[in-house]
């Protein structure tokens, strides 16, 4: 089921693949402001259709697109029913009756459940949102040797005790999946079949029975671990691994970057300020203008 | 100043005095009689074929009350338009022309009445001077009508067109430039009982406090043959798909069955005003638009103007308008979210060093693995299953995927202060599910990063504030299992979690512009920010307790 393949970090020869991390993690930023600050479907569908295009540079594999195909489907889906059930704006197409409001008690405390067709065309736009942002994070993970992430964060004063912490947590990953599919295997040999209703004690029990063992576990790895560690020096020298400086081309680009985010937010703020009638500068009046029709 | 001079002004004087209507007392009667009427008093006269007002009022001034009876004579070439409400009319029997009579009844005490009687004048009507002849009893008035052809050659016979409607408008009738065209506005009521409080103002009638004007609405018109009419307006929005009437608009004072209180209870639901055409050749007709906040949805309608003048024209129009709510609750709500995790950043930027030094090897690594553990049974889990049971139950998979958000992960969070009973572990295990998250999954949006430290600052605040966690470890730790310490612990955390379920809710609707019913807020967070963690955080305890008999390899 766990294919290294696919959710781990390969190298190749790509510009993605090249980057560096910080321009990398830049261009998050830079996407998930746009992400979060454009209006219109047009906009947020480019920005979407251009976060795809940056897995065809990096040649993503066939399996991955189809992880990230099933992710963003799954989610595209959520959005579109739970804002088909919850979309308020006018005008609105009830295309279907869940529960009606004369239903004794849930019908009359939520005032009755609808589908609304305009409510699916929303989510479908809103989920784009969301999609763009897990594309470009996939994108990241998957073309971003978690180490070079880490020196990054390391590079940006994070405390390498938690750096540390980090490093442990990833080589003990895939040793806790194995441990629960054991005790899993355990449990059910000892006749306990944990899936088999979904009542709320069953399933607290069937919790405490799969933690207790992989906690006990983890606490005395984590004593032998820390002696092991500590035998070889842990936490003596606090020397932080810096990352050499960016080529002047990379720091440019970076400051570009930059600069992107703060010119898109700054007229994200002011256009949000005149829109919802809190305060208007007339000489802005092509600044609005800009933004109203092109994002 | 010269002969010719002073003869001039001689003249002008005269013939004002001629035209000007002078109030006649006699028998106790006072009348007075105004033709052409003018709203705004500057016409002096009349053109061929235009359709004029003549306003006629008469008080008794006598000591007792008086039956008269009223005669309006006009000369040839005038006649009354259709058949005034009240009046009988007649062909004067002396000279060419009409005659409208009616009976009156004048109470003692300045008893008074008056009347607006629209004339026409005949297209074929001769330039000159013309005497309207207003008679009641004995008493008499008369006045002289100038009739002359227009100067501006304006066609006299051309209705009043009603041209565009334009809004938003100030109160001057000035396009408000501070908001997009078509636009309307709402206020969020939402916090105004909060607002008056911190105002100190006490006790008072929301409902009459909201009615105000939220824009004015500009009708104009374009009236060449300078009629004066009254007008009926009538403007309420329709669905832009169905055209069906949506209730939204209403007139102050009118729509209740406290009629005149203020009050916006349902009733009519349309916007309706009495405005007056002043004979203008262009007018704008400002209209106050009224409202209700409550009722009217966020959305695109068609906003219906009708205008009508007793039934003699109407006009109508329609054009697209943009309601805009501001959601004031979710962006405080966010500002408060993006507040509190500041202060975090900030509070970890001091104090994370000397937590971090605090702390042994062992117990970073304790932390670490059960960072590893949420990240495998609750994350994974969640984030698959979450995904998968999306597509069979909707908004409403949190119920299932919540025993793993909500009841596991609490789990390991409360085993884990019970056995680390310090400040910052919290923190740190959320850093690490957060950043494995980052690393595995490609979870990196702003979304992401505000559920999680809202929700570590949150807790570590109220595991701090009720004593569970401190800077350092007991010296003499409680052994052993406390319901005491369990219900604690069950609360913090509960109520923790429900506080950050509602910021990340609100901050899904703003930044991701989704929309969730309240009802639907309500339960997530009754049942997965409250119940599932107070099941969760309990069942930690436990689970800690019994942990900490474990010994190392």
């Amino acid at each position: 089921m766990y294919n290294r393949q696919v959710w781990e970090a390969t190298p190749a020869d790509t510009p993605i693949h090249k980057m560096d991390v910080r321009i990398k993690l830049a261009l998050l930023a830079a996407v998930m402001l746009f992400a979060v600050g454009l209006e219109g479907a047009r906009p947020l569908f480019f920005l979407f259709v251009c976060s795809l295009g940056m897995h065809f540079v990096a040649r993503s594999s066939v399996q991955r697109w189809q992880v990230l195909a099933v992710f963003l489907l799954v989610g595209l889906w959520g959005t579109m029913v739970s804002q088909a059930l919850f979309y308020n704006q006018e005008p609105r197409t009830m295309i279907a009756c869940l529960v009606s409001p004369t239903t004794p008690w849930i019908g009359e405390w939520t005032g009755g459940i609808f589908i609304y067709r305009e409510g699916l065309e929303h989510g479908a736009v809103q989920a784009l949102r969301s999609g763009t942002m897990l594309t470009c994070g996939l994108l990241i993970c998957w073309t971003t040797d978690p180490r070079q992430l880490l020196q990054c964060f390391l590079h940006w004063r994070m405390p390498f005790e938690v750096a540390f912490m980090v490093i442990t947590s990833l080589r003990f990953l895939p040793v806790i999946f194995e441990e629960t599919a054991v005790v899993f295997t355990a449990q059910r040999l000892r006749g306990f079949e944990p899936a088999r209703s979904l009542s709320p004690v069953r399933w607290i029990r069937t919790a405490f029975y799969v933690l207790f063992p992989i906690l006990a576990r983890s606490l005395r790895r984590a004593a032998t671990l820390a002696l092991s560690v500590e035998s070889r020096g842990f936490g003596r020298g606090n020397s932080r691994a810096n990352l050499p400086m960016l080529p002047l081309p990379q720091q440019f680009a970076c400051v570009g970057i930059f600069a992107v985010i703060l010119v898109g937010a700054t007229l994200k703020v002011i256009y949000s300020l005149q829109h919802n009638g809190v305060a208007y500068f007339p000489q802005l009046r092509g600044v609005y203008d800009f933004m109203a029709v092109w994002l | 100043m010269g002969y010719r001079t002073v003869m001039r002004l001689c003249l002008a004087v005269w013939g004002l005095w001629l035209l000007l209507p002078l109030p006649t007392a006699a028998a106790g009667l006072f009348l007075t009689l105004e033709a052409p009427y003018s709203l705004t008093g500057g016409q002096l006269t009349v053109a061929p074929g235009q359709r004029i007002h003549a306003m006629a009022n008469i008080e008794n001034t006598g000591p007792a009350g008086q039956n008269v009876a009223v005669r309006l004579e006009l000369p040839a070439g005038f006649r009354a338009d259709g058949k005034p409400e009240h009046w009988t009319i007649e062909q004067n029997e002396t000279v060419l022309g009409q005659v409208l009579q009616r009976e009156l009844n004048l109470p003692v005490g300045y008893g008074q009445w008056f009347d607006l009687v629209s004339l026409i004048v005949d297209d074929h009507v001769s330039e000159g001077v013309y005497i309207l002849r207003l008679s009641a009893g004995e008493t008499t008035r008369e006045i002289r009508v100038k009739v002359s052809p227009r100067v501006d050659g304006a066609p006299v016979h051309e209705k009043p067109a009603l041209e565009r409607v334009v809004l938003p408008l100030d109160r001057d009738g000035v396009r408000d430039e501070k908001q997009n065209a078509n636009t309307l506005v709402l206020r969020d009521r939402s916090l105004d009982y909060y607002k008056n409080v911190l105002r100190g103002k006490g006790a008072t009638n929301l409902e009459i406090e909201a009615i105000h004007p939220v824009t004015h609405m500009g009708l104009d018109f374009r009236n060449p043959a300078g009629q004066q009419k009254l007008l009926m307006v009538e403007a309420e929005l329709l669905d832009k798909n169905s055209r069906r009437r949506i209730p939204g608009l209403y007139t102050p004072g009118s729509n209740s069955e406290h009629d005149g209180a203020g009050a916006m209870a349902a009733g009519q639901e349309r916007l309706t005003a009495f405005v007056a055409l002043t004979g203008e050749p262009r007018q704008r007709l400002v209209l106050p638009v009224y409202a209700d906040e409550t009722q009217l949805a966020e959305g695109d309608y068609l906003l219906r103007v009708t205008v009508d003048d007793g039934g003699i024209h109407s006009w109508s129009q329609e054009l697209p308008l943009v309601v805009i709510k501001k959601n004031m609750r979710g962006m405080i709500t966010l500002a408060i979210g993006v507040t509190m995790l500041l202060a975090f950043l900030v509070l970890i930027r001091r104090k994370l060093p000397l937590v971090l030094a605090g702390m042994k090897t062992r117990r970073l690594i304790t932390i670490a693995l059960f960072g590893t553990c949420a990240f495998a049974v609750v994350n994974v889990p969640s984030t698959l299953l979450n995904d998968f049971l999306h597509i069979f139950l909707g908004p409403f998979s949190f119920l299932i995927s919540g025993m793993f958000s909500g009841i596991m992960l609490y789990m390991l969070t409360g085993a884990l202060v019970t056995l680390i009973p310090l400040h910052g572990v919290v923190s740190l295990m959320a850093a690490m599910r957060l950043l494995l998250g980052m690393l595995a999954f490609g979870h990196m949006s702003p979304l992401v990063f505000l559920s999680y430290g809202v929700n570590a600052f949150l807790l570590e605040l109220a595991l701090a504030g009720t004593g569970f966690t401190a800077a350092s470890l007991p010296t003499n730790p409680v052994a052993g299992f406390s319901w005491q310490r369990m219900a604690r612990l069950a609360l913090a955390c509960a109520v923790a979690d429900t506080v950050a379920t509602y910021i990340t809710m609100q901050g899904m609707a703003v930044l991701y512009r989704l929309y969730f019913a309240d009802w639907y807020i309500w339960m997530v967070m009754a049942v997965n920010g409250f119940l599932y963690t107070v099941i969760g955080a309990a069942c930690g305890a436990v689970l800690g307790s019994r942990l900490s008999g474990v010994g190392s390899d």
